[in-house]
């Protein structure tokens, strides 16, 4: 498969999303530490609050929805 | 002259004929043929032979051309810019001829008023001023080497890629610019938002309310603001020191033209476009100095008592203008950006008459500023109180403006005071409120057309005459939208594609570089023929670059145009297969527009009203569930389902 696991972009290199998928990928474990410093969170129910949170990109929305699904 | 009204003056002895152009009378085309690229070679033209629209130069080319046949000598009068004076070289060397060079003088004037007028009369050059021209010459010629060849680069890549025809444009500050956009939607679309904390707590002292802030704005992390709040609410603090200090505000300088769009859009929500068109008509009303400037310095060659002197006589103004003028020396704030052609915007004093309300706001904005920046500096008078809640410090703040100076002129600069009760060291103050709210990091805003063409400002690139054309065409093209600027879906796909096949046309560094070599060229810096030739030099890699990518980028571009198209076009689903997509289509021979099922296998298809805009509106006909689109009437909308067969007709005026 060489599509984005989110849209029908073509993959980044060898990881499973495309350039602005991979991207919010990096920006979403970024963001974790700072959560979990502020919350105490674990991954997943950060995942979940980052996916419903105001102002959240589009792109994060969706990578945080589409690693829910998987889990 | 036929379509052309000139005028016929006598000055001493000489009479003198004035003839105004229209804008650009010449322009750049291909010399040679062929729909491809690259193209290097070019020749200066009658612009109604080049560009569609302009079919009046043509009577203004031949006014020159039989005016100018009898004249003993010339004078360039354009506005003093590169512009203006590439105009009135092009005029001379191709409606009059090259002869005509060698006898024209140049007049320079920062405003069209009488005296201003006449002293540049008295004090033109002997000659054109070649530099200037050659500047200009040489922005226009490298602007269409960029424009044309990467024009059609895309347009013939994405042609071979789909077989289809459509016009893509991008050029050498378009491409830069876009990449902004892209970039800050980006950062928009990969945004997360990261909780804090914010305290807010508030006091009271003699039966006055006042806010305390905490030392840190925000706070990380949950227990701490849970702490911090269990500590301090209703607790007492006590005020460690109180600090005092007077703050000079010095006035602002006078306006530049991107100061005054963005002040324009700060107060009034003007666009740039619309401001810079309020600023040009004051211009040429003679009502406010030159407004494409640089500056924002007033150099001691203006009369600012004789300026004030007749602002003295708008009664808006007046009480301002005696004020100063009492002063014994005027000495505005000058700005750190300078132009070596004009001086900061400044209104001439002329009284203006029956000013459009654009206009109107614009001169009130120029004068107000002018006068702010000849007013002595505001003093504000500041307390700081730290005080201490156990263990945690807070801080009372207040202002009180001691002496207004310019904000006195300046109404558009707010000020509020503050004033708190005396404190001192020692005091007990109650902590009356206290909560800790939760927010999160919010996502940087989009460009505004200000923002943007700040933005642009700031990177050096393009110039104060073109920045705001450049964001139109950036619209126009379909590539951005809407007052808080986004970038499209076909913006993104272009940015995106070149980004990655061809950065060169995307890169900021090598804009601004040529840019700089184009601005030393009128200071005599560099050689024009040079930059150009440095300009084709650097386009050939590039081109060659996009060549050998031609297909991919093709392909990726046809894709997102394709994408762009169907959903622009989509009108609903098919309510007679129940499979494919309504979708508006053109007839490429007739032009002639309907709308027609994609599923191959149905027949369905839908005649249509021509010559109208059509808007999907994503709703089906409750009686035939045929797709209803938006049109307008006479300018009235009217929702209405596209079925000529629909039993009701289905037709709906909408209030």
């Amino acid at each position: 498969m060489t599509e984005c696991k989110v849209c029908d972009r073509p993959r980044d290199g060898d990881t499973v999303y495309c350039r602005r998928h991979s991207k919010a990928y990096s920006s979403l474990e970024e963001a974790y530490g700072r959560w979990r410093y502020a919350l105490g969170l674990g991954w997943v129910e950060y995942l979940e609050k980052v996916a419903s949170v105001s102002g959240v990109g589009v792109w994060v929305r969706e990578v945080a929805e589409d690693i829910l699904r998987e889990i | 002259m036929g379509e052309v009204t000139y005028y016929i003056a006598r000055k001493g002895n000489n009479e003198l004929i004035v003839v105004p152009a229209l804008g650009h009378l010449y322009s750049i085309v291909q010399a040679g043929g062929g729909w491809t690229y690259p193209v290097y070679e070019m020749r200066w033209v009658p612009v109604h032979q080049a560009v569609k629209g302009h079919s009046r130069a043509r009577a203004h080319i031949e006014a020159f051309t039989r005016l100018g046949r009898g004249a003993s000598s010339y004078v360039s009068a354009c506005d003093y810019d590169n512009e203006g004076s590439l105009i009135a070289y092009n005029v001379l060397k191709y409606a009059v001829g090259d002869n005509a060079l060698s006898r024209s003088s140049r007049m320079l004037y920062s405003t069209l008023t009488k005296d201003d007028l006449n002293r540049s009369w008295e004090n033109r050059l002997d000659t054109l001023d070649y530099t200037v021209i050659a500047a200009g010459k040489a922005r226009h010629e490298t602007d269409w080497l960029y424009g044309i060849n990467l024009s059609r680069a895309l347009t013939l890549a994405v042609r071979r890629a789909s077989g289809s025809h459509r016009t893509l444009s991008i050029g050498r500050v378009q491409g830069p610019t876009l990449g902004f956009v892209k970039q800050r939607e980006d950062e928009i679309n990969r945004f997360v938002p990261v909780p804090y904390w914010r305290v807010q707590a508030e006091t009271v002292i003699g039966g006055e309310v006042y806010p305390m802030e905490y030392e840190k704005p925000r706070l990380e992390r949950e227990s701490h603001a849970k702490e911090l709040a269990s500590a301090c609410r209703d607790g007492e603090g006590i005020v460690k020191e109180v600090k005092e200090e007077t703050e000079r505000r010095l006035p602002p300088p006078p306006f530049n033209l991107g100061d005054l769009q963005r002040e324009a859009y700060r107060v009034h929500r003007m666009s740039p476009a619309s401001t810079l068109a309020a600023a040009e008509k004051l211009y040429l009303g003679a009502y406010i100095s030159y407004p494409r400037t640089s500056s924002q310095r007033l150099p001691p060659s203006i009369d600012l008592r004789d300026i004030l002197g007749k602002l003295k006589g708008n009664p808006d103004y007046a009480p301002h203008a005696e004020e100063l003028l009492r002063k014994k020396a005027l000495r505005p704030r000058q700005g750190r950006k300078d132009d070596p052609a004009h001086p900061a915007i400044h209104p001439t004093g002329a009284r203006p008459r029956r000013l459009g309300d654009q206009e109107r706001k614009v001169y009130d904005l120029v004068v107000r500023r002018f006068l702010a920046c000849l007013g002595a500096p505001a003093l504000v008078d500041k307390v700081g109180v730290e005080v201490d809640v156990n263990g945690y410090l807070f801080y009372l703040r207040g202002s009180v403006t001691r002496r207004r100076g310019w904000l006195e002129y300046y109404p558009y600069m707010k000020d509020r005071d503050r004033p708190l009760p005396a404190l001192s060291t020692g005091m007990a103050v109650p902590v009356t409120r206290l909560q800790t709210k939760r927010c999160y990091t919010k996502p940087p805003p989009r460009f505004n057309a200000s923002s943007l063409l700040q933005r642009m400002e700031q990177e050096n690139i393009g110039t104060k005459a073109t920045r705001t054309a450049i964001i139109d065409t950036l619209s126009k093209r379909g590539y951005i939208i809407g007052s808080s600027v986004r970038i499209t879906d076909l913006g993104y796909g272009i940015v995106e594609t070149l980004e990655v096949y061809c950065p060169g046309i995307m890169s900021v560094e090598m804009t601004r570089g040529l840019e700089e070599k184009l601005e030393r060229i009128q200071t005599g810096g560099e050689d024009a023929e040079q930059v150009v030739g440095g300009a084709k030099a650097d386009l050939g890699p590039i081109l060659a670059r996009f060549k050998a990518n031609e297909t991919p980028i093709g392909e990726a571009i046809s894709e997102t145009l394709n994408e762009t198209t169907r959903e622009e076009n989509y009108l609903g689903p098919c309510p007679t297969c129940g499979k494919g997509d309504v979708l508006l289509n053109r007839n490429s021979g007739t032009e002639v527009v309907y709308a027609s099922c994609s599923n191959p296998d149905c027949k369905q298809s839908y005649g249509l009203p021509q010559k109208k805009r059509i808007h999907p509106t994503g709703k089906s006909c409750p009686a035939c569930g045929a797709p209803m689109v938006k049109m307008y009437f006479n300018r009235k909308p009217w929702t209405l389902c596209i079925n000529a067969a629909c039993p009701t007709k289905g037709e709906a005026k909408d209030d």
